[in-house]
């Protein structure tokens, strides 16, 4: 057992080199709820995007979506669409990066030399930054930012939205390039990831099509998305690294028309929901259900789960305790759940990711499998929203609000790595408690008050590790989760990459 | 409602832009020969308190039309060998352990030491809410730093302290060798790396590929880098400068100091986002027009459509 860099740790306890216990470390405390504190409302809006540079546009549509909720102030429908043309860019451009930049390299690991697609592995995918996949993703994905740039005048950490709606200037010109970057990106997704139009893949919608898709042609097979998922099947991928059985989705990309005081009516176009694990049923999905627990956190514990409008960070870092992490383990109706692109798509009810999620259930192939998926729907909403901006281009971006000295709001955003809450009280004009909670902080959460096992805590109790010098099998697993430690507000961070030894 | 936030702001006292003008600035030549660098110069990214806010900005994230500026065309084009960054290279903890232990042991050369994101001193000065090999991540840089022919501060945090550092500081973050406007920090005022230079610091919040690659692309070079009296490089510009104003505009329309370039003066009781509204047309917020609000370290789009007037 070890130590790492990085801002996680993973513990395990091994068997016979089967993993029969797990322990997720977060490392780091940044501290940022307690800058909150005492600060204008507004000031949330400069803050929270520094939280992580990976998804700070999500924080930042967090935290107006918040104040919005606080003061029940109305958003112009052409900001909800910038908003979500924004954050649908970052979701695809995390997708890229995250697959041909941190997950495909590991297929490269010489471990595989003998296999026969490792030659192709090492054409599409070589670390660092020598495989052609990995190269164009750089390419494509910069060049898809541009989006953002072009509304928030950089990334990341862009200051753009505003309760109300966006500070940013809307002209056809701008949505003009908006769409031939829009364009470029899908034929090359279309080429390079795909092998196939995207109308054809979208017509792939069973687990048994996607089997015959990826035998029709060589194009499909050995495109960048079939030899992924002929070679993470071949290594049994689609086996390990189940996790939680609960999927929770807040919701992605509100309908600009219908998304409006009293914000009761949480309709997106990837719907909200609970997955229950234990009866297979989708529930509806209410933040009162949401709890932290800090028994096994360095915080000060105020025993068993709290709404995080009762939450509260203080820092209380006791090494020769039962505590090991300085994350919080987050709760869902008192259960365990897993978030990102798998629950994202299974509650909003793709059919392709459902089906194959019904045959095999959750697992690592599965997680990473979702991330080649979602960018092809995601690329036709863009190209509509910006349709729709061009063809509303006359219409306000902003609706002065009325700020309200005494409310509580809470914001959820779907980032690319799942859902993401921002819970504020504002007090006298002044934020009186600021609470964040990420999707890898649910997802890395230790242990909870009961002392059940987190998420990623789960997935890896019963994985193999053949060579516990090399432990490939956990970077797998690890990776599938899309570690954004950066965003583990409390307060953990990227470096995940090989940050974990046995 | 509260007015200081939508209403016409005040003048500010700091309203200034940081900036020194030219004759504050002191040229510090480095004492390295140019040709030593060559041809195998090493890069050691470490990340402390850190959003990764640089090392995604690195990446290339500069939008369509621009090329180059990434990180890896200047790896390529310069010849120098990646030691390890978090997010990029393949290599197992245990072999960047056995790296840093190279490098400190003087096997390894260690060309730049790329620091991003806050030092953190908490809890209580021990370091230990940050930690690498269960030690405090603020020693190990500190170490690190004595072996480095150049350390670079990328970005305001590992600067000056950045928003971590912002009170109450519950993390007791600091800069590399400036605690806000202070120096100090990691490393005193008077700390040189082997080179001879004090920290770079290349501060915005994130600082641009553009002026990390520049920056480290004169250094291999040999040109000397003048710095300002906060230690950046003149490589650093504020945002929306020009040849004629060496200054951040924003900061003057708004009457607030921009914080991406001057570091963590984060006034608990003064509102950081402003507005100011166009009289004619008060809902709309046309960045063409004297609309505005603070941005910090954006650079003019390059879709050309965004100016502040």
């Amino acid at each position: 057992m070890n130590r790492v860099e990085g801002d996680l740790e993973i513990k395990l306890e091994l068997e016979n080199n089967v993993v029969t216990d797990a322990w997720c470390v977060g490392t780091m405390f940044r501290g940022f709820e307690q800058i909150m504190l005492g600060r204008e409302p507004n000031d949330a809006l400069i803050i929270s995007p520094r939280i992580c540079g990976i998804c700070s546009t999500s924080q930042l549509y967090a935290a107006t979506s918040a104040l919005e909720v606080a003061y029940q102030s109305p958003v112009a429908p052409n900001a909800t669409r910038i908003r979500n043309l924004c954050l649908m860019t970052e979701s695809v451009m995390s997708d890229a990066r995250h697959t041909f930049l941190m997950f495909t390299p590991d297929f490269c690991n010489p471990v595989y030399r003998g296999d026969k697609l490792y030659a192709q592995m090492l054409e599409l995918f070589e670390p660092p930054f020598k495989g052609r996949l990995a190269r164009e993703t750089i390419q494509y994905s910069k060049q898809i930012l541009g989006i953002v740039i072009a509304f928030g005048g950089q990334w990341p950490h862009s200051t753009y939205m505003a309760p109300g709606g966006v500070t940013c200037a809307l002209n056809k010109l701008k949505l003009a390039e908006c769409l031939s970057v829009i364009e470029s990106y899908i034929r090359w997704y279309e080429q390079s990831v795909l092998g196939c139009s995207s109308e054809r893949w979208l017509s792939v919608d069973t687990a048994s099509k996607f089997f015959e898709w990826l035998d029709e042609t060589g194009s499909h097979s050995k495109g960048a998305l079939g030899l992924f998922a002929r070679f993470g099947r071949s290594i049994g991928l689609h086996k390990i690294g189940k996790g939680s059985a609960n999927l929770l989705s807040s919701g992605s990309y509100y309908d600009p028309e219908r998304w409006r005081p009293p914000y009761l009516d949480r309709s997106c176009l990837y719907p909200a929901g609970f997955y229950n694990g234990g009866t297979n049923q989708v529930e509806e999905f209410s933040h009162e259900h949401v709890s932290e627990h800090l028994r096994y956190s360095w915080f000060e514990d105020h025993g068993g789960g709290r709404h995080p409008w009762q939450s509260e960070t203080k820092p209380d870092y006791r090494p020769d305790s039962e505590a090991y992490s300085f994350a919080k383990a987050t709760r869902y109706k008192n259960r365990v759940v897993q978030l990102g692109p798998l629950s994202d798509l299974v509650i909003a009810g793709d059919p392709l990711i459902t089906s194959l999620f019904q045959q095999e259930g959750s697992n690592t192939w599965l997680r990473q499998f979702c991330r080649f998926h979602r960018p092809v729907s995601v690329l036709q909403q863009m190209r509509k929203t910006v349709s729709e901006l061009i063809r509303y281009a006359g219409e306000p971006t902003f609706i002065k609000p009325t700020p309200v000295l005494d409310a509580d709001g809470c914001g959820f955003i779907n980032a690319s790595r799942g859902s993401l809450g921002h819970w504020v009280k504002i007090r006298r004009g002044k934020i009186a408690n600021y609470q964040v909670i990420t999707p890898t902080s649910w997802n890395a959460s230790p242990r909870d008050s009961e002392g059940r096992r987190g998420h990623w805590e789960e997935s890896f109790i019963g994985l193999e590790i053949k060579d516990p010098s090399d432990p490939i099998e956990l970077c797998h697993v690890v990776r599938s989760h899309d570690a954004c430690l950066v965003c583990t507000v409390h307060f953990l961070k990227s470096g995940l990459k090989r940050s974990f030894s046995i | 409602m509260i007015p200081s936030n939508f209403g016409i702001p005040e003048l500010d006292i700091d309203c200034q832009s940081d900036f020194p003008n030219d004759d504050d600035q002191l040229a510090i030549t480095h004492s390295l020969e140019p040709g030593q660098l060559e041809p195998q110069a090493t890069l050691l990214w470490l990340e402390c308190g850190s959003c990764s806010g640089e090392s995604m900005a690195i990446l290339g994230a500069e939008g369509p039309g621009k090329e180059g500026y990434n990180l890896l065309d200047f790896l390529e084009l310069n010849q120098v060998k990646l030691l390890w960054h978090p997010s990029l290279s393949l290599e197992s903890p245990r072999q960047l352990k056995t790296l840093v232990d190279l490098i400190l042991a003087g096997k390894q050369r260690l060309t730049f030491l790329c620091v991003e994101g806050s030092i953190i001193h908490g809890p209580n000065g021990t370091g230990m809410f940050d930690t690498f090999d269960g030690q405090p991540k603020k020693d190990l840089i500190r170490s690190l730093c004595e072996k480095a022919e150049y350390v670079l501060a990328m970005g305001t945090c590992s600067s000056f302290g950045g928003i971590p550092a912002a009170t109450p500081n519950p993390t007791e973050s600091s800069g590399l060798q400036f605690q806000n406007d202070r120096h100090g920090g990691l490393l005193d005022r008077e700390w040189r790396s082997r080179a001879g230079l004090p920290v770079l610091n290349l501060s915005g919040c994130p600082v641009d590929a553009a002026t990390m690659i520049k920056t480290m692309s004169l250094l291999l070079k040999g040109v000397p880098l003048e710095l300002d009296a906060s230690n950046r490089p003149f490589t650093v510009v504020p945002c929306l400068s020009d040849s004629l104003h060496r200054k951040c505009r924003t900061a003057e329309k708004v009457g607030y100091s921009c914080y991406g370039c001057i570091g963590a003066r984060f006034p608990a009781n003064k509102p950081l986002f402003r507005h100011v509204e166009h009289v004619d047309n008060e809902t709309s917020f046309d960045l063409t027009s004297d609309h505005t609000y603070i941005n910090c370290g954006s650079r003019v789009s390059q879709f050309g459509t965004q100016s502040y007037g």
